[in-house]
């Protein structure tokens, strides 16, 4: 690396509060084509894309949303380590428009810092609706950046914003002083840092934190003064839809009873139209497999074995697990407009109450309801928490939230054992066992990881998010769960295959093959929860992630078509075996990912093993129960 | 930077409000913004909260000499619904102990 900046990509930071559209503006201005980066003294990662700005390659990396660049939460930390360790071209600060009385902080904390910046006051069509009126020449003029209105939600300003950053960029390689010494010691080190030592950066931090505290005292005066010379905000509050809209979804007797007829309204949906769906998918993925495929392998010639592996094992788990792409798709669309919408943050309010008596708080519920959809980014979400006891607590509840990969399973199993109308119920009361078990373990464990944090909470205007916004991001999650899940899904169809047909001259998953040994040897273990040897193995590859259950049994039954493989289910299987098989595969291990977030995240072993354990002498307790009772009461 | 005070015929729906609090002046308890009842405004006074919580709640618009108005309390003790200039929040009553006020009137 050397001084000149002209063959180096240039590297742009997207700085802002929480709630300030920041991310849908990055996501507008490069095209969602964004990735996950790698960046050295970071523990964590940061969604980054490439740009072509003024013929030179920049790298927009999009910083996580902080409230003040002196917080003290681990995502502020994170931020400031990034602005010390990294030579920064511009800094791109986006600040919500209508609450710039506030916001306006972040922008003179970075001018403070003497990063080169263009500041952003987005959410433009809100401001103007609020009545709030900014004299951006002046504005510009105090602060000695660039000041634009954009509408990242609309589009709106989004030309400009690129040209003003190609200007910021083209005004040169500005160095901030606070960066040159840092900038020249990671030169020093770039060759060691091959070997795997990442720079440290903790002796600049404390530099851009002293720099930050000296300017501290005076900056309320300052944010005053321009704030009178150019802002105005209205003399009365005029979102009258947030007013209205919550004194009936906030009400005190009404509010909760609101929010769960809402999600249960939610699910029935995704169930409604999602399971026809995934069944007529599944129908025609088995008759292409069955009248195009087998032909076609048949008429190569490929050894039986060959044949075989690739069809029941490769193509059937995959197709199975495909088939429910699309209910995970609806689901992304539910949660995506109720946490546009700004619904999910009143769900914090109303659950607080509750949350403070089991030692959590209504950002653990959030995060627990968003672990509905993937427990991973989740358990990322706990960044926001400062106290290590409400994190490790918040990190122990989350994976009992029955994610979108378990749900394909229930969704599958539900229709296989149960009447259409009494499956819905099987769901729901899954649903309902999954707060049951985060509920009783945090009341259970509240005791050994006491936290008292302050909790102050944003709660955002109601606002309609646009289809185009809704529909992108949840083809965005369903790509991300498709080529996170994929590797998982083959190498564990593969296994599963393999050791139903293992060794070679047995009858397929027959008590002979390498599965019914496992199963066999494990059977002892899970018998007095009903759980047979097919099943066990189910289990065991679930582990991994719950994404291979479902593929796996297509591989140990034979059957790729969810219907015909329900029914040789059904054949060998009880329904209190099933519902037994559905509540151990809600309470155990989620996934392999889960648990390494779980370790990174809490950095602890001892931590990351417990939650492990003690999920599985959960989901134990609860299936035996069930089934042993379902015995007693003649079930069966 | 001017603060919504304008009456209106607006937050009727809400349970009856009661008589402003009469703000403690010289040497009574201060009053505490978990005091305050749904319907009323207030200034800061005081904030007696460690240093990361001060910065959130400066970087939130909760700083000394704001005004702030309570919109809603949640039930079962739960947090106070609280609009700070153009910002919307909520705090734990529990840490709205912590933040003293004066000039409490009632205000749309």
């Amino acid at each position: 690396m050397s001084s000149s900046t002209a063959c180096r990509p240039a590297t742009v930071a997207v700085l802002g509060m929480p709630n300030t559209g920041k991310s849908t503006l990055f996501n507008k201005l490069t095209g969602s084509h964004a990735h996950i980066g790698n960046w050295p003294g970071l523990t964590v990662d940061l969604m980054q894309a490439s740009l072509e700005l003024a013929g030179r390659n920049a790298q927009l990396i999009d910083l996580p949303g902080i409230y003040d660049l002196r917080g003290h939460s681990e995502d502020e930390a994170v931020v400031r380590r990034f602005l010390a360790s990294t030579a920064i071209d511009v800094v791109v600060v986006v600040l919500n428009a209508s609450q710039l009385d506030r916001q306006l902080r972040l922008a003179l904390q970075v001018q403070e810092l003497g990063l080169p910046a263009v500041v952003l006051l987005n959410m433009a069509d809100e401001a103007k609706r609020f009545g709030v009126s900014i004299n951006l020449p002046a504005l510009g003029e105090h602060l000695g950046l660039p000041v634009l209105l954009v509408s990242a939600k609309y589009g709106r300003g989004l030309g400009e914003a690129r040209q003003e950053i190609r200007k910021a960029l083209a005004a040169g390689p500005l160095q901030p002083d606070h960066l040159t010494a840092q900038a020249s010691l990671a030169a020093a080190q770039a060759p060691g840092s091959l070997a795997g030592a990442a720079p440290e950066p903790a002796e600049a931090s404390p530099s851009l934190e002293q720099r930050l505290a000296l300017v501290d005292g005076e900056l309320p005066q300052r944010m005053a003064a321009i704030l009178a010379a150019t802002v105005q905000l209205p003399p009365q509050w005029r979102d009258r839809l947030t007013r209205r809209l919550d004194r009936v979804l906030l009400h005190p007797v009404l509010g909760l009873p609101l929010f769960f007829a809402t999600m249960l309204l939610m699910f029935q949906g995704i169930y409604a139209i999602g399971v026809p769906v995934q069944g007529l998918l599944s129908s025609w993925l088995s008759q292409f497999g069955q009248g195009v495929l087998a032909p076609l392998l048949a008429s190569w010639g490929l050894p039986a074995f060959l044949q075989g592996f690739l069809m029941e094992g490769l193509y059937q788990g995959i197709g199975t697990v495909s088939a429910f792409l699309p209910v995970i798709f609806l689901f992304f669309l539910a949660m995506g407009v109720v946490e546009d919408s700004g619904y999910l943050s009143r769900a914090a309010y109303l659950m607080d109450a509750l949350m403070e008596r089991l030692g959590l708080d209504g950002r653990s519920f959030v995060l627990c309801l968003m672990g509905f959809g993937c427990n991973v980014p989740a358990i990322l979400g706990t960044r926001v928490m400062r106290s290590t006891g409400l994190r490790l607590l918040t990190m122990l509840v989350i994976p009992f939230s029955l994610c979108s990969a378990r749900l394909n399973v229930f969704l599958f199993m539900a229709a296989a054992f149960f009447t259409p109308s009494q499956g819905a119920l099987v769901i729901f009361g899954l649903y309902l066992m999954s707060f049951a078990a985060a509920i009783l373990t945090a009341l259970l464990f509240q005791g050994r990881f006491a936290a008292k944090e302050a909790l102050v909470l944003e709660l955002p205007p109601y606002r309609l998010p646009t289809p185009l916004q809704i529909l992108t991001r949840a083809w965005a999650e369903v790509r991300h769960f498709w080529f996170w899940a994929r590797r998982f899904i083959v190498i564990g169809v593969v296994a599963v295959w393999l050791l139903n047909n293992l060794p070679q001259g047995v009858p397929p998953a027959s008590a002979q093959t390498l599965s019914g040994q496992l199963g066999v040897l494990l059977h002892p273990l899970l018998a007095p929860t009903g759980i047979d040897p097919n099943l066990t193995v189910a289990l065991v590859f679930g582990f991994i992630a719950k994404e291979i259950v479902l593929g796996g049994l297509a591989v140990i039954y034979g059957q790729a078509d969810t219907s015909l493989l329900g029914q040789a289910m059904a054949a060998q299987v009880s329904w209190p075996q099933a519902v037994s098989f559905m509540l151990f595969t809600l309470l155990y291990v989620p996934c392999l990912s889960t648990v390494a977030v779980i370790r990174s995240e809490s950095k602890r072993l001892d931590f990351t093993l417990f939650t492990i354990g003690w999920s599985l002498v959960l989901a134990w307790t609860v299936s035996t129960v069930f089934f042993q009772f379902s015995r007693l009461v003649g079930w069966h | 930077m001017a603060s919504p005070t304008a009456p209106s015929g607006q937050a009727r729906i809400l349970a009856p409000l009661p008589a402003p609090i009469q703000p403690a002046r010289g040497s009574a308890p201060e009053t505490l913004l978990s005091d305050l009842a749904a319907g009323h405004s207030a200034t800061i006074s005081s904030l007696a909260v460690e240093p990361g919580l001060r910065h959130r709640l400066q970087a939130l618009g909760l700083h000394r000499g704001q005004r702030v108005h309570l919109l809603r309390r949640g039930w079962w003790a739960g947090p106070l619904h609280l609009r700070i200039g153009m910002t919307e929040l909520m705090l734990r009553r529990a840490d709205a102990a912590r933040v003293g006020i004066d000039h409490v009137a009632v205000s749309p």
